[in-house]
């Protein structure tokens, strides 16, 4: 595990991670004072919600990424992936390993996310707080569930591509799970189209993955069975990304 | 200039840069040709506005029946009535989702995995909360769907169900979160008009401004039939020669397409939308029209003719 531990340790030196870190703290707590939440304290809680939650979303999806993209490029100019594999750290492990050093830092912050929800937003009523909990822990697999693999694809192709690529690319296809596929669905329901339709069915849903709305609207948790299919679908997203990530990911700078 | 220290030089660039920009800025905020409404990227009234416009029902379908609080069952609820405007795309997701899943038993492998992401982002919304929605959030929520149909009519005023729905909001008590939108809503509607006429290579913003006269007709009926009317009867025809111009445009505009053979450009759905939102127009102008009818029948009109020459107005619109 020694590049875990040197990518781990050069992300905890160059400190961008506490900049994330009081953005996911402090956030929940201050932009609510600028919402209209500010006259009528009833919305106070929502807007502690959409705010810790976007916060987490915001930081993963451009610290998060742009890290990744960072590290899985250095790994293969610097030639520290080269060196590790004359060690026997095969390339799957190498990538396995500065995935790991990334993750280790986003799944803090999604928890510190997930308990600022449950403490600091959570409904009065009994039952409705007992779905809290589990809604929150639910949320918090998922999200994890759909970041670890995207962050796997942006060390994976700028290894190869270079960082502007491997972050722009995970990116666009986050923002495209998120947003992108709904919009394509509204289009499909008025006009139907083969080729569009095609690729909505082949694009990752990560909007359902997305539960801040199911917290705004105090929607519930998700039942058992649903739960299992959203994991069922997004571990196969990660199977699937892994693959391609293992296909892309290269140790050694093109000469 | 070696005498000058280098953060000398940085203040005299930060104090020219600040001297230019206060001495435009100033002639700026004053050239009217430079006041123009904020529309990002010209998207407002853009090829790419109408198509966000058709695609931002999904988002306010959301809060609006989040806000509204009632449950669906898209399973046995087929014959579901919408609470939308008769443009509104939502009934016909419903449709769309129930014939799917009649095919479900016998659907090829694409339809069953579209079958399965749709019932995991229907079960992703779905309300399993035992306790309803309170009225505060439901008011919240509604508010929210009334800004956003405002952007998604900002994006594209022409499109018969943004406009439509937007003015359900305005002038609904039941729906709309803001007092006294009577004004407003003639206002939007009287701005819809004017913008779906000077569309002249398009019969479908004009069956807009034709639902927009229509709005405008029922409105100053219901004034009408009030207690304090404000229109005469000959003000009402003025308002339905309106609608009947519209309409009248309509026509003409899908004869020239038909012409062209434009008509062959869009999907079957999209003529069939057209053809059932002329058909609800035609319908409601017809029941305007024998409204009209019986209000010269009654003896109120004459009071309002007594009204309307104290008052008179020019056009049916007020400030709001």
């Amino acid at each position: 595990m020694r590049l875990f531990k040197l990518s781990f340790s050069t992300i905890l030196q160059h400190k961008s991670w506490v900049i994330c870190l009081l953005a996911v703290v402090v956030l929940p707590f201050v932009l609510p004072a600028i919402s209209s939440a500010s006259e009528k304290p009833i919305l106070v809680q929502p807007a502690r919600i959409l705010a810790a939650w976007n916060t987490l979303w915001f930081c993963t999806l451009l610290w998060g990424l742009f890290t990744a993209a960072r590290h899985g490029e250095e790994n293969a100019n610097s030639g520290l992936g080269e060196y590790f594999l004359t060690t026997r750290v095969s390339a799957t492990r190498q990538l396995f390993e500065i995935w790991l050093a990334v993750i280790c830092f986003i799944a803090p912050l999604t928890l510190a996310t997930a308990a600022i929800c449950q403490f600091g937003a959570a409904p009065a009523h009994p039952d409705e707080r007992l779905m809290w909990w589990i809604l929150n822990l639910q949320y918090a697999a998922l999200f994890l569930l759909v970041v670890s693999p995207l962050l796997t694809l942006a060390i994976a192709i700028s290894s190869r591509f270079g960082s502007v690529s491997g972050f722009a690319i995970s990116l666009g296809i986050a923002l495209y799970g998120l947003w992108g596929v709904g919009y394509l669905d509204n289009i499909l329901k008025l006009e139907e189209n083969p080729v569009l339709q095609s690729i909505w069915l082949l694009s990752p849903h990560y909007a359902i993955a997305d539960l801040t709305q199911r917290l705004h609207f105090k929607l519930g948790a998700l039942s058992t069975n649903t739960f299992w299919q959203m994991i069922l679908y997004f571990t196969g997203i990660l199977a699937i990304y892994v693959a391609v990530s293992r296909v892309v990911f290269r140790c050694k700078a093109s000469t | 200039m070696p005498f000058l220290a280098p953060h000398t030089h940085t203040a005299i660039l930060f104090g020219c840069g600040a001297m230019m920009l206060t001495f435009s800025a100033h002639h700026m905020a004053r050239n009217p040709e430079l006041d123009t409404p904020l529309n990002p990227l010209g998207i407002n009234r853009s090829p790419y506005g109408e198509v966000i416009a058709m695609a931002a029902q999904g988002p306010i379908d959301t809060y609006f029946h989040n806000g509204s609080g009632h449950e669906h069952d898209h399973d046995e609820d087929a014959a579901h009535e919408c609470c939308h405007e008769p443009g509104c795309e939502h009934k016909h997701e419903h449709e769309h989702k129930t014939a799917q899943a009649s095919k479900k038993s016998n659907a090829a492998l694409p339809d069953q995995l579209r079958g399965f992401i749709d019932r995991l982002a229907a079960a992703s919304t779905a309300r399993n909360n035992p306790r309803p929605v309170t009225s505060a959030h439901q008011f919240y929520m509604r508010r929210k769907t009334e800004d956003k149909l405002r952007f998604a009519y900002n994006l594209d005023p022409a499109h018969y169900g943004n406009y439509n729905s937007y003015h359900l909001f305005l002038t609904e008590s039941q729906f709309g979160t803001r007092r006294q939108l009577t004004p407003t809503a003639i206002k939007l509607a009287k701005e819809t008009i004017d913008y779906c006429l000077a569309q002249k290579d398009d019969p479908r913003p004009a069956l807009t401004a034709a639902a927009a006269a229509s709005n405008i007709l029922e409105l100053m009926i219901n004034n009408v039939r009030g207690a304090t009317p404000h229109f005469s009867t000959d003000h009402l025809k003025e308002a339905l020669a309106v609608l009947d111009h519209c309409l009248a445009r309509h026509h003409e505009l899908s004869a020239q397409w038909l012409a062209t053979g434009n008509w062959s450009r869009l999907s079957s759905f999209r003529i069939k939308e057209v053809q059932e939102r002329l058909h609800f127009i035609s319908k409601v102008r017809d029941a305007e029209e024998k409204a009209i009818q019986l209000l010269e029948k009654e003896s109120k009109p004459f009071q309002a003719i007594q009204a309307s020459t104290l008052t008179a107005p020019a056009e049916p619109q007020t400030k709001p």
